[in-house]
């Protein structure tokens, strides 16, 4: 069995099978007349029936894993990853609350730490290049980012 | 007008101080996205496409275009320096580009192959100027029918590229489909795949998806790699290339120029194809093959002259048919969405400034390009001394100011580190996510197209048929899907399936 193909294969047919019946309950009109669920009922059908080859040829008592599953981790330090999804998720929901000068440096600051920098005094600097950043961004390109926490 | 008319006219609206200012930036920016390893230009384009909301579209089209072009130049600098290729376009450069420095020759590589890019994309540029007009003209005739099956071509053409397998990358495409319908659907106004939550009422912007897709998922693939190991510290000399070198070159230029230009035309082809096929072409009709992969000035020249040329090629199919012909392509696509201008046959009638304006501006960036890049070769090589540390958390900044400015929304965000996930995954289990941008951006258009038909024919699928564009579109759309079964492999890109 080839788990690496299998697990592939079976989360995209899942996700074809969910799409299709969603558009079926959408409804599918007919040739003459398509309707909403017309074209997601026709790829999700594409991925479920695709998908399923790669899950038989996953499943074929034959075939061996090719690659490991452990090594889709390999490279991968995954706490760090982890760590750099938390810190942006968590920069993503605090920005509009607290600001963009006052969450950026912490949050570049986090970051490069996470990922082993620890040279602090360049690391302060990002207060100094997350203020030139704000003002390039909103001055000179005019996006529309909250400076500072709302009063 | 005449064409030389509209060049002047184009000329006039490119030589506007702040479109030279944004062709500058757009062309310095896309340099040292080529450069740097890991950031790709799908995703500087699409870090662009907020920043450019306040600007018109003409300078914000000069500029992203800038991007494009400017990754060509970039990505042959490390390359050859340090056998790293900036982009998967740079892949066939470092066979013979890294073996020529470590002969000492990186200044005659590099020299070479911005030379080579200036003179392969300037005859691509007047090829656009050329064949766009009649082009769009003929493009005009396109029914639903026609449209549909050019784009399903498109998407096949993607697809036999794929590194992986074509029944993955056709996955990949549908799952693009599906992403794209999710919101409100375009004839009937009812809401599909939203759930309830508001945001998506209004759809997934492919601007979040690129950058999750193309940024964050790069980054954890690579959240611990460094760069600077073999950074190339021997001083670069003669960056002119000598007689000698032009002598041997510049006939691959040329022909190089004429491949990527018919690659770059044909939709899904695209740049990195054109390298492989000019490589494969000059060692066969070298005299000395055996000197490819060993340092053969014709290794360099060629490729980097088709990928320039591919590249400045792909705006026609782009801008006259309304079709992408790569991932940054399709970027660029949503981009002229975003700022109300509809790429297709009807654009250089409506737009005419848009179209010459963006012509001649890339003769204007190829220009800069080989003036500030040559001189500029020592700051490139002193960029890759940043570690990636320092690079990674300033990267993710702009990805999630990009995608927060989207619509002034953290849902952007999210939807951006969701599919930052999807993509580090989809890289994991061999799949590529190029297929899916192809579709997220096409697939309104894909999708209003084939209902419009079905409803002109009353429901036969014999309209697909009925034209010889759309029978010529479905049957090459079917040689590329299908003749791998019986052939074991794919033409002229070197997989097996």
């Amino acid at each position: 069995m080839d788990r690496r193909l299998f697990l592939g294969g079976a989360a995209f047919m899942l996700l074809g099978v969910a799409v299709s019946v969603e558009s079926y309950r959408l409804g599918l009109g007919s040739l003459h007349k398509p309707s909403t669920g017309f074209v997601p009922f026709i790829a999700g059908s594409v991925v479920a029936l695709l998908s399923l080859a790669d899950v038989l040829k996953g499943l074929s008592p034959g075939k061996r894993d090719i690659k490991s599953l452990a090594s889709i981790w390999e490279g991968l330090y995954w706490k760090k990853a982890a760590a750099i999804i938390f810190l942006t998720s968590l920069y993503s929901l605090l920005i509009s609350r607290t600001g963009f000068v006052v969450l950026t440096p912490f949050y570049v600051g986090c970051c490069m730490r996470v990922l082993g920098y620890r040279k602090w005094f360049k690391i302060g600097l990002t207060f100094v290049f997350s203020t030139l950043a704000f003002y390039l961004l909103v001055y000179f390109f005019e996006l529309s980012i909250p400076p500072f926490p709302p009063s | 007008m005449s064409t030389l008319q509209y060049l002047m006219n184009g000329f006039s609206i490119s030589f506007q101080p702040m479109n030279l200012l944004f062709c500058l930036i757009g062309c310095m920016l896309g340099t040292l996205i080529g450069v740097l390893p890991g950031v790709g230009a799908p995703t500087g384009v699409a870090l662009l496409i907020p920043i450019s909301f306040g600007m018109n579209p003409v300078s914000a089209i000069i500029m992203m275009a800038g991007i494009y072009y400017g990754c060509m130049y970039g990505g042959s600098t490390t390359s050859i320096l340090l056998s790293v290729p900036g982009e998967p376009t740079s892949v066939v450069t470092c066979f013979d580009g890294y073996q020529m420095a470590l002969q000492g020759r990186a200044g005659p590589a590099l020299g070479i192959s911005a030379f080579g890019s200036f003179i392969a994309g300037s005859l691509a540029i007047f090829g656009m100027a050329m064949i766009a007009p009649p082009l769009a003209a003929f493009a005009l005739k396109f029914g639903p029918a026609e449209l549909f099956t050019v784009m399903i071509l498109g998407i096949s053409i993607i697809a036999y590229v794929a590194r992986f397998s074509i029944r993955r990358a056709v996955i990949v495409a549908a799952f693009g489909l599906i992403v794209s319908s999710v919101g409100q659907d375009l004839v009937s106004g009812e809401r599909r795949f939203a759930f309830g939550v508001p945001e998506l009422q209004d759809g997934i912007d492919m601007v979040p998806v690129v950058m999750g897709l193309y940024g964050i998922s790069e980054i954890l693939l690579n959240v611990e790699r460094t760069l600077g190991g073999n950074i190339f510290k021997e001083k670069i000399k003669n960056l002119l290339p000598s007689l000698e070198d032009w002598k041997k070159s510049i006939l691959p230029i040329l022909r190089g120029t004429g491949i990527g230009f018919f690659c770059g035309i044909i939709p899904g082809a695209g740049p990195t194809i054109s390298t492989f096929t000019s490589y494969g072409v000059e060692k066969k009709v070298s005299k000395s093959p055996e000197q490819f992969g060993r340092g053969a000035i014709e290794g360099v020249a060629s490729p980097e002259s088709a990928n320039n040329a591919a590249g400045q090629a792909a705006f026609i199919p782009l801008m006259t048919l309304g079709i992408p012909t790569s991932a940054t392509a399709a970027v660029l696509f949503g981009a002229l969405m975003i700022h109300g201008v509809t790429p297709g046959p009807n654009l250089i009638s409506k737009h005419p400034d848009l179209f010459w304006g963006l012509t001649t501006s890339m003769w204007v960036g190829n220009v800069m390009l080989i003036i500030l890049n040559l001189p500029l070769i020592g700051m490139w090589v002193r960029v890759l001394k940043i570690p990636y540390v320092i690079l990674v958390p300033n990267i993710l900044l702009f990805c999630v100011v990009g995608a927060y400015c989207v619509k002034n929304t953290m849902i952007d965000v999210l939807i951006m580190l969701v599919f930052g996930i999807v993509g580090y995954l989809m890289d994991k289990f061999d799949y590529e996510p190029a297929p899916m941008v192809m579709t997220l951006i096409l697939g309104p258009k894909l999708e209003e197209s084939l209902r419009q038909a079905l409803i002109l024919s009353g429901g036969s699928f014999g309209i697909f048929v009925s034209s010889p564009i759309a029978v010529i579109a479905l049957g090459l759309a079917g040689f590329f899907l299908f003749s791998p079964i019986f052939m074991k492999k794919r033409l002229a890109v070197g997989y097996s399936d």
